[in-house]
């Protein structure tokens, strides 16, 4: 976790899937994979849920699941916040 | 007679505040609640590890959409009216890159005219996250999609067509989208 505002949701693996669901919190978020030097993902509001595939995204390799919390203004930048995220990943 | 007055009262409120809700939604364009387009029939890759995650998870009837470029667009029933929208490669032969599904208020409706399905990033350095693709659903009373700076100045207009946005190289300031009805007026933007 290199971004403020992040949260890692799995240790490192070789992931081929993701599943997550935005519960409860903030208006969105930003549910994904990173690795040392990239974020990737989508956004979420409250109440979505996604399916998705890394490779979908040209990133393959060694990723944690993470969860990046947003503002209301757009930014990923609050601190403080806090969101309710279901994820499930499949290696 | 004290309590039926009373009684009365209440109802009269109830039917004001009822008779409110539905003037406001007679008001709403009807095609913000619509996706018209229709699909072809997909049949996912038998014996694929992903298709069996997503025949557990209750996705069978599979169309696609549209076509544009290198990606194709799916819509996913899920029965009873019910739908998830995607999108992925057109060329891979795993179809799939990202299925989204929402709830109360679904896509499509005045309040969710837009399902996105754009990958955001960012990398070490960036101040914030921006769009690396863009792509999605729009319902049928959307007409454009503006991609913004963070100072919300419109740096780029995407058509919709088949109910689908898309855009495969768009700025790296681009961080926010607008959705626009045929008037300009903004329906939505996200985030």
């Amino acid at each position: 976790v290199w971004y403020t505002g992040s949260s890692a949701c799995s240790g490192w693996n070789y992931w081929y899937q993701l599943n997550a669901a935005h519960r409860a919190g903030p208006g969105i978020v930003l549910a994904g994979f990173e690795n040392n030097n990239t974020i990737r993902g989508h956004y979420l509001y409250d109440g979505d849920s996604v399916i998705t595939y890394p490779s979908d995204w040209g990133m393959g390799g060694y990723l944690k699941s993470q969860v990046t919390v947003c503002s209301w203004f757009g930014d990923c930048l609050v601190m403080g916040d806090t969101a309710d995220i279901w994820f499930k990943t499949w290696a | 007679m004290r309590k039926p007055i009373l009684l009365l009262s209440g109802l009269v409120v109830v039917a004001m505040m009822s008779g409110a809700t539905r003037t406001s939604a007679q008001l709403a364009d009807p095609g913000l609640s619509r996706v018209s387009a229709v699909g072809t029939p997909v049949v996912l890759p038998a014996g694929d590890r992903r298709t069996t995650n997503l025949l557990q998870g209750g996705f069978r009837d599979i169309e696609r959409i549209a076509i544009h470029g290198a990606r194709s667009f799916y819509r996913l029933n899920l029965g009873s009216g019910k739908a998830c929208y995607g999108s992925g490669s057109a060329s891979a032969e795993w179809p799939l890159g990202v299925i989204k599904c929402t709830t109360t208020p679904g896509f499509p409706s005045p309040e969710r005219p837009i399902l996105d399905l754009s990958l955001v990033g960012l990398s070490q350095g960036d101040n914030r996250p921006h769009f690396i693709r863009v792509e999605g659903f729009a319902s049928d009373g959307v007409a454009q999609v503006d991609l913004r700076d963070a100072n919300g100045m419109t740096i780029m207009r995407l058509p919709v067509t088949n109910n689908v946005y898309w855009s495969t190289e768009p700025s790296a300031n681009a961080v926010k989208l607008a959705a626009l009805d045929a008037s300009g007026r903004v329906l939505t933007t996200i985030p």
